[in-house]
């Protein structure tokens, strides 16, 4: 047992190896072999997050930090006081998601066997997802920033990978599915500068990107006020792997143990001194909480270069960084627009990654940070305001949506706002518990759609090939459409399985889904006793706390806008619920649409089995004795052990049946409003665009509160212009065109042709032949010297002769002898 | 005894005369004899020094420069010979065939 | 003066001929003048006390050279006189015959000028510097250092030592006779150009004594005779006589060559003629008594010898030897007569033996050279029975066929000129 978290690394390595398999050899395996390999790698990846989910529980929660085999020093500058190693985390938080994400994606690998059948690209595909939870497993894994950094971009790519999977479909069909991935992977991109930046700084600041240190405790002591449980006494502590395991028990208490002592405990097998603090280690050997736990303390002054600044500001700053990074993967204001664009690729993708795993990484790193947003206020405020504004932004545009994927995309948004405005507010454990249970209904929302759409293809396909029901590839028409409708490849006139105004009266025709669907929504909705009503009550209760006990304006406008989401939320789930399922059927397809297979339908049970009562993990104390299931706010306490404030809130009876009551209202009034026959009108418009009081604002949600319009006009296209004025007038006209071709071409030109002819042959040529000229006529003239008598040559001897002697006789000549 | 000047005088005045001899005169013969003149007035210069220092090495020297006038007359006599051999005649205006 | 009046006549002989071997007209005249032009100057070289120079200059300058020009005159034919031979006739030399009498004139004046202003270094005729040598006729004291302005130019000069002349500069000059034991002693000479000295050290009662005897090393006038001159340095005698003893079966037949010579004195040259002959060194006092035999004394003809009659100790195996009397003999050739071939030869042989032997070669090949220059080509005449006659052609007419022109004319070129027939060595 002590050695479970070894296996932590088995984890990361099985799915990279499936992945691997598929990549190289999933043609030869074929659909079958390929789905086995990576159902197989997803479903041992689970088991071993159930085995180190035992060995947590068995050796009292305390953190584990696990070096991986061969990977020592990751990275290792020695001269630049670099080290970052390649190590893995094994605590409470960090196996809370590897368990959901081993536990949905193994569901969702087994729903896509179904799903994908028929697919010529099917090993690719489940490659693609292995790689996938590869990648989401090193980011909840990582012990350090960078590791879950590489998770972070990791998944980014297969998440662009992912959405353009039908990036060759016909009729523009697949650049739409290309451009939606660029759009996702570069507005993620946007968010990745948030994060580096963040991780720049935190690097700066501490000199690590290190979590926690092994020997450190992440849990130190008491946790601070609104803890409800009691003492155990026992001590927890973290050590690395190696050390004895010292005690077992919950959590300690300050009043048992006092702040510096270190106290011997004796267990069966060894004495060992147990540290219940970090005093005993310096500073620079603290992880990166650590140090900034013992910074603000000491009010430390971090410098940045040419300034300086309090490290409180340093944290505000950071985790303002981290708020960016996670808007842009957590699809919060302004960053979201690529979630419902994401919507183009398969059913499976949008289950997993944009629903239950990726979209979650966010709200992971905010938790993880959470010492960084326990101390900066301010920006802890900012996060609750864009949580909660998107949450209600996403949930009115949801309301006006008409297909089946895009309602549940921006229910997805509005839920990660929910999640991110908990972080803000301070509830951290309240943000992971709804992040769990988010990812089973939402999950089940999105395969249980899928599963619609692929009955309404079959029912078209039915229809168009008169009525034979065999399958052939139901892909390659329209699924993974992001905007408006689709073009049917097989008949003339348009078809979208996915608007759910071709839908209506599915109910007998596929009940299982239907009866899993309304689980789901009723979970997504926060009824009592589903899931999402104890998650998404833990939320409210907790900015009602902040907002009154700390006297917190972040807690108030929380409190409150979440609230209306809740009602968006409920509302817009009825509304779907009732234009898909009751009803009758609205075209020919829907009348002949019909159930899925069992691989599809299995996992839409399991999940919808874990929608109702995964909720009860959770329970808060005293409530209708369920918290006599598993016992109060367990999560929260397995939680605690690695997220420093989590903190569990009172149980808020008044904010429960408000949130309760307001849920109920909602779906009592979409039941009016759509009920009975009433969901699409005979021109296809939505009731509420009819009624006057109403119109305005459905329209407003139905063109999604022209975010992309506006981007486009603001941003994407002044750059477009930008580029190509530089590209097309600044680089090619003037650059190219002139500069080059008459500046350079024919300065050039000119320079060599003043050189050759003027300088080279005027000048040089001049001169050399000009001594060569000289010469000739020097010589020509010298040449009659030579006269050729012998008179002459006879009088010039003698002339030289008198001429020498006279000079040399001149000075005898003189003087007077 | 006379002195040495007065034969340096002489043997300068037969010098001028010989010299004035090859230039002026057109027959190669005479131009040749001219030179053999402005040889011995040499001749008698350097027996005059050799009295007047008293050392016979004068002597040696006009005894070479005799041997090589000897030499001299032989060649330049037989070139004459064959110039005029073949021009029919010695007028050494007529001889200006290497001309420049 | 009558050397004076001889050199003028001559010389004024000398240059009218030149004079008139310019202006002749005539070829052959102007070669007999130039012959009487040589005359003279042999004549000159005479009274320069050249003869052999003189001889040479007949015999080869006018008798073999100017014969040369006159065959060579004769064989061009040339005696017929172009008419105004010694103008210009071409416009173009019409600057030739000033430009030539200015140069020589000129020249004639810069020279004479210079000659005349030079100074007086040419006004007497140089004599050479003196020249000395030493000798030890000391028999008895042993070697001695000699030495000489300033320096010790003699160690262990011991008796019958003799140096070579050496030369020195004229003027006073003392030696210095350093002997092993005893006092130095010493002498001045006064020397002066042209002399000829040996410093002879002899001993008498009073010790070393240094005695110069100046020599006469002029070629003996006489014919077949030497000169001979006697020094005495006999210190046990007042003065000696020289006698030939004549026949040894003869009684008084002496003939006195040298009467009373008194020590330390050198006699007057005498002139002997060359022979063997047997003298006698007398003391002229009492009664001729004989000091020492002169036997076998060969006198070679244009000698002049030194005799010193000195004493001398002679080891005769006692103890200390017996002081005997001893002649001296330093027999030096004379200088060979100024100008005359024995001095020629002697530098020809000695000093100028390359130039000699070079000036050989170069006669070698001018005659080489000549033979070349005159010779005719023989070209075969072909033969009666149809062969090409083989005709002698000049020389340049031969090259004028190979090089393809005419290399005889000036500056056109003309065809190739066919085969003469020509009369075979014309």
């Amino acid at each position: 047992m002590e050695n479970y978290p070894q296996l932590v690394s088995l984890i990361i390595l099985i799915p990279a190896i499936g992945a691997f398999i598929n990549f190289f050899w999933g043609a030869r395996l074929g659909e079958r072999g390929a789905a086995m390999v990576s159902t197989g790698a997803s479903s041992l990846a689970f088991v071993v997050a159930l085995l180190l989910f035992a060995y947590l529980g068995s050796s009292g929660y305390e953190a584990v930090v696990v070096n991986p085999p061969l990977l020592d020093g990751w990275i290792r500058i020695p001269s630049a006081n670099v080290v970052i190693p390649w190590q893995m985390r094994v605590d409470t938080l960090s196996v809370t998601m590897m368990l959901v994400i081993t536990g949905v994606g193994s569901l969702i690998h087994m729903y896509a066997i179904g799903y994908m059948h028929g697919d010529e690209r099917f090993p690719r595909f489940f490659a693609y997802l292995n790689m996938f939870l590869a990648f989401m497993l090193t980011l909840v894994t990582g012990n350090n920033l960078l590791m879950m950094f590489v998770g972070w971009e990791g998944v980014g790519l297969c998440s662009f990978l992912l959405i353009g999977f039908w990036w060759d479909k016909k009729n523009g069909v697949g650049w739409r599915n290309s451009n939606a991935a660029r759009k996702a992977f570069i507005v993620n991109r946007i968010g990745d500068f948030g994060i580096l930046m963040a991780i720049f700084l935190v690097f700066w600041t501490f000199g690590t990107l290190d979590f926690y240190r092994p020997g450190e405790l992440a849990v130190v002591g008491g946790y601070g006020e609104a803890t409800e449980h009691s003492a155990e006494g026992a001590v927890a502590g973290e050590h690395s792997e190696g050390e004895a395991v010292v005690a077992e028990g919950d959590h300690s208490e300050t009043a048992a143990v006092a702040e510096g002592e270190s106290v011997v405990v004796e267990t069966a097998s060894s004495q060992e001194l147990v540290y219940t603090d970090n005093e005993h280690i310096a500073t620079e050997q603290l992880g990166i909480f650590g140090q900034a736990e013992r910074f603000v303390a000491e009010e430390r002054v971090v410098d940045l270069g040419p300034f300086e600044l309090p490290i409180v500001t340093v944290l505000a700053l950071i985790t303002a960084f981290m708020l960016l990074g996670a808007a842009g993967k957590s699809a919060q204001i302004p960053l979201f627009i690529w979630l419902p664009d994401a919507m183009a690729g398969p059913t499976p993708v949008s289950a997993l990654i944009h629903a239950a795993t990726m979209v979650t990484a966010g709200v992971y790193m905010m938790v993880r940070s959470n010492v960084f947003f326990y101390e900066a206020d301010v920006t802890s405020l900012v996060v609750a305001l864009v949580g909660t504004g998107t949450a209600v932004v996403a949930g009115l545009i949801a309301v006006g949506q008409w297909d089946i994927k895009r309602v549940l995309a921006y229910s997805t948004v509005s839920q990660l706002g929910f999640m991110v405005a908990a972080v803000g507010v301070g509830a951290y454990g309240a943000a992971v518990f709804h992040l769990v249970t988010h990812a089973f209904f939402k999950a089940l929302l999105f395969l249980g759609s899928g599963s619609v759409i692929h009955g309404m293809e079959h029912g078209h396909h039915h229809v168009a090939h008169g009525h034979d029901a065999h399958h052939d590839n139901p892909h390659d028409a329209d699924h993974g459409d992001a905007h408006s409708t689709a073009v049917v490849v097989h008949h003339a006139e348009e078809f979208d399985p996915q608007d759910m105004r071709n839908m209506g009266g599915l109910r007998s025709k596929m009940p299982i889904t239907y009866i899993t669907y309304v689980i789901g929504t009723l979970a997504l909705a926060g009824i009592i006793p589903f899931a999402g009503f104890w998650s998404k009550d833990e939320i409210l209760a907790d900015a009602w706390l902040v907002g009154v006990l700390e006297n917190n304006l972040a807690g108030f406008l929380a409190l409150g806008g979440l609230l209306l989401a809740a009602g968006f939320t409920a509302f817009y789930m009825w509304r779907q619920i009732i234009m898909v399922f009751h009803g009758k059927p609205r075209t020919e397809a829907a009348e002949h649409a019909s159930e899925s297979s069992l691989l599809m339908t299995i996992p839409l049970m399991v999940l919808g089995f874990f929608s109702v009562f995964i909720g009860f993990i959770n329970t808060p104390a005293n409530v209708l004795g369920l918290d006599g299931i598993f016992g109060a706010h367990r999560f929260t306490d397995w939680l605690e052990y690695s997220v420093v404030h989590a903190h569990a809130a009172d149980f808020q009876p008044l904010i429960a049946l408000g949130a309760l009551s307001l849920a109920l209202g909602a779906i009592f009034l979409a039941s009016n409003i759509y009920g009975q026959g009433k969901a699409v009108t005979a021109d296809r418009r939505d009731p509420l665009a009819l009624r006057p009081e109403t119109a305005a604002i459905w329209k407003l949600a139905n063109a999604r509160m022209y975010w992309d319009e506006t981007y486009y006009r603001f941003i994407e296209n002044p750059f477009n212009v930008l580029s190509r004025f530089l590209a097309n007038t600044l680089d090619w006209d003037f650059w190219h065109d002139y500069f080059h071709d008459r500046v350079i071409g024919k300065g050039f030109n000119a320079i060599a042709g003043l050189l050759s002819k003027p300088v080279d042959i005027g000048i040089i040529d001049g001169v050399v032949n000009g001594v060569g000229a000289v010469a000739k006529w020097f010589s020509g003239r010298l040449r009659t010297l030579q006269t050729g008598y012998v008179r002459v040559y006879a009088i010039t001897l003698l002339l030289g002769v008198v001429v020498v002697i006279i000079v040399l006789l001149l000075p005898l000549i003189n003087t007077n002898g | 005894m006379v002195q040495t000047e007065a034969y340096i005088t002489l043997a300068l005045v037969l010098f001028v005369l010989g010299t004035m001899g090859v230039m002026l005169r057109r027959n190669a013969i005479l131009v040749f004899m001219s030179v053999e003149l402005m040889l011995n007035a040499t001749n008698l210069a350097l027996a005059a020094f050799a009295r007047h220092w008293g050392h016979e090495s004068g002597h040696l020297f006009v005894f070479f420069i005799i041997t090589v006038a000897a030499a001299e007359v032989a060649v330049g006599l037989a070139l004459i010979v064959a110039i005029f051999r073949s021009k029919n005649s010695i007028n050494i205006d007529e001889l200006h065939q290497m001309e420049g | 003066m009558t050397e004076f009046i001889l050199f003028v006549v001559t010389g004024a002989l000398a240059v009218v001929a030149a004079v008139l071997m310019l202006l002749s007209s005539n070829a052959v005249h102007s070669a007999l003048f130039l012959v009487v032009t040589m005359v003279c100057i042999a004549f000159l070289f005479l009274l320069l006390n050249a003869p052999f120079l003189a001889m040479i200059q007949i015999t080869v300058y006018a008798g073999a050279i100017m014969v040369l020009f006159i065959f060579v005159i004769m064989l061009l034919g040339s005696e017929r006189a172009e008419t105004k031979e010694l103008g210009t006739p071409e416009r173009r030399f019409r600057w030739f015959t000033p430009l030539a009498l200015t140069l020589a004139l000129s020249l004639l004046f810069a020279v004479g000028l210079s000659f005349v202003q030079s100074g007086d270094s040419l006004n007497s005729v140089q004599l050479p510097n003196p020249q000395v040598r030493l000798l030890n006729a000391a028999g008895d004291t042993g070697s001695v250092d000699i030495q000489f302005s300033g320096g010790t130019i003699l160690r262990g000069f011991s008796y019958r030592d003799q140096t070579e002349f050496f030369e020195i500069v004229p003027g006073v000059w003392e030696f210095i006779a350093v002997p092993a034991s005893g006092d130095p002693i010493r002498t001045e000479v006064t020397l002066t150009a042209g002399d000829y000295g040996t410093v002879i050290l002899y001993a008498n009662d009073a010790g070393l004594q240094f005695g110069f005897v100046a020599q006469d090393l002029d070629t003996v006038r006489e014919d077949r005779s030497a000169r001979v001159v006697v020094f005495n340095a006999y210190p046990s005698a007042t003065s000696v006589s020289l006698i030939d003893p004549g026949s040894t079966f003869v009684e008084d037949d002496n003939t006195l060559i040298l009467a009373d010579l008194a020590l330390g004195v050198a006699s007057e040259p005498l002139i002997v003629g060359e022979g063997t002959v047997n003298w006698e060194f007398v003391n002229a006092d009492a009664a001729a008594q004989a000091i020492v035999p002169l036997a076998d004394y060969e006198i070679e003809r244009n000698h002049s010898d030194l005799v010193v009659l000195t004493s001398e100790r002679y080891a005769d195996g006692s103890a200390t030897g017996i002081v005997r009397p001893a002649a001296i003999q330093l027999l030096t050739a004379a200088r060979p007569s100024f100008g005359g071939p024995q001095a020629i030869g002697y530098l020809l042989f000695t000093d100028y033996v390359l130039p000699f032997q070079l000036l050989a070669l170069l006669l070698l090949a001018a005659m080489v050279g000549a033979i070349v220059l005159t010779h005719r080509e023989v070209v075969p005449i072909p033969q009666r029975l149809g062969v090409r006659r083989r005709v002698s052609r000049p020389l340049v007419n031969v090259i004028a066929s190979q090089v393809g022109h005419d290399v005889t004319s000036s500056a056109e070129v003309q065809p190739v000129p066919t085969d003469k027939p020509e009369a075979v060595g014309s």
